[in-house]
């Protein structure tokens, strides 16, 4: 039986990388779809999205674990147990492989959040999946994520159209990963 | 995996929606006039996101849509059952059992013959009153269909939450008492 409750638990020092839940949409996933800001990047049409669409979306990501085995993951402030944003492996239909995806907050960007629970997801992958390489697909103007692709190792492996607008195929590959990623103890 | 129960008509099983359903849902998403009502012609990608939409609102909810498969030959048909994205607070009309079947499939009676046991679903394990289906006024096939089960026009010119709020819907539908009277 696929639960919810079942999806992997991942601490870090101020983070939690964890399964969805149904009040993860009012606690902060709904607003955070709503950010221009945000939104600008993470939507294929770069729009901000309504709560009706950011439900959808949820439910996208939660039956992305239950027919694949891995997702993103809904990340919470460890402290307040704030919602922060979603993080993990992203691999749709037709994608451009086994992505490393992140977005988080507006209110939440510049603490080094999405380094922090990007390299936990990114550790994760790579203890679990048998994959050669993991991309993320980032548009060209995102300066933010470039920087964070960067610190994670990643290097641009092609430019490409996405969503009619220019994105790069950022990469990295297993052994490298394994050997930038800050050795630490992990349950 | 299990997401939620497998339901067995005459013809049909009815069950949550898995990745080997891929391919037909697929196949369903590229023919024009299957979807001319329900969201338009979609490709691979697209299909791929509806399915998983379709899948991961069983373990929000405890329900959505079923993927529905031919008992003799295992093919996978269409999709249809419990609708209501966003729960109780996520702004559609009503608690709805919606209908999509493959057009190879059409025609044969197994819309009716799934709707049933879907209907019959709802009413006995989720503690729904009443049952709706959003249906396009130029949706003749599926009028038609809501009216074998009973169902009648409650509202008309609806419109639906985002991503569809540019499309209005009439509403068909029925209360469980009028449903357990006829199809006891």
């Amino acid at each position: 039986m696929f639960d919810l409750r079942d999806l992997p638990r991942i601490e870090t020092e101020r983070l939690v990388l964890r399964g969805w839940r149904e009040e993860d949409l009012d606690g902060g996933f709904a607003a955070m779809m709503a950010e221009s800001e945000v939104a600008r990047f993470l939507t294929g049409d770069q729009r901000a999205k309504s709560r009706a669409e950011a439900w959808r979306d949820m439910a996208l990501f939660v039956g992305h674990w239950a027919l694949r085995g891995y997702g993103l993951f809904a990340v919470e402030e460890k402290g307040s147990g704030a919602f922060v944003g979603r993080v993990g492996a992203w691999q749709p239909e037709c994608w451009v492989g086994f992505e490393l995806g992140w977005g988080l907050r507006r209110e939440f960007w510049g603490k080094g959040y999405a380094f922090e629970a990007a390299r936990a997801a990114g550790d994760w992958v790579f203890a679990n999946f048998p994959l050669r390489e993991i991309v993320s697909l980032i548009h060209a103007q995102n300066t933010p994520s470039q920087k964070l692709a960067e610190r994670l190792g990643m290097r641009i492996r092609a430019s490409t159209l996405h969503a009619g607008t220019p994105h790069h195929i950022w990469e990295i590959s297993r052994a490298d990963w394994l050997k930038t990623s800050q050795p630490r103890a992990m349950a | 995996m299990s997401l939620g129960p497998t339901l067995t008509t005459v013809r049909l099983i009815l069950r949550p929606p898995q990745q080997s359903d891929f391919d037909g849902f697929a196949e369903m998403a590229s023919e024009v006039e299957t979807m001319r009502f329900i969201g338009g012609v979609t490709p691979r990608d697209g299909a791929w996101r509806m399915m998983a939409t379709l899948t991961g609102a069983w373990a929000l909810l405890g329900y959505s849509m079923f993927s529905v498969l031919r008992r003799d030959t295992g093919e996978w048909i269409g999709r249809l059952g419990p609708w209501r994205p966003g729960g109780k607070e996520g702004g559609w009309p009503g608690d709805e059992v919606g209908w999509g079947l493959k057009a190879s499939a059409a025609g044969q009676g197994y819309a009716q013959e799934g709707a049933i046991a879907a209907i019959d679903w709802a009413f006995d394990h989720l503690g729904w009153e009443s049952v709706i289906h959003c249906i396009d006024k130029a949706n003749a096939p599926s009028i038609a269909l809501a009216e074998r089960l009973g169902s009648s026009v409650q509202r008309e010119d609806v419109a639906l939450p985002p991503p569809f709020q540019m499309h209005k819907v009439d509403l068909y539908g029925q209360s469980k008492a009028v449903w357990k009277a006829r199809w006891r």
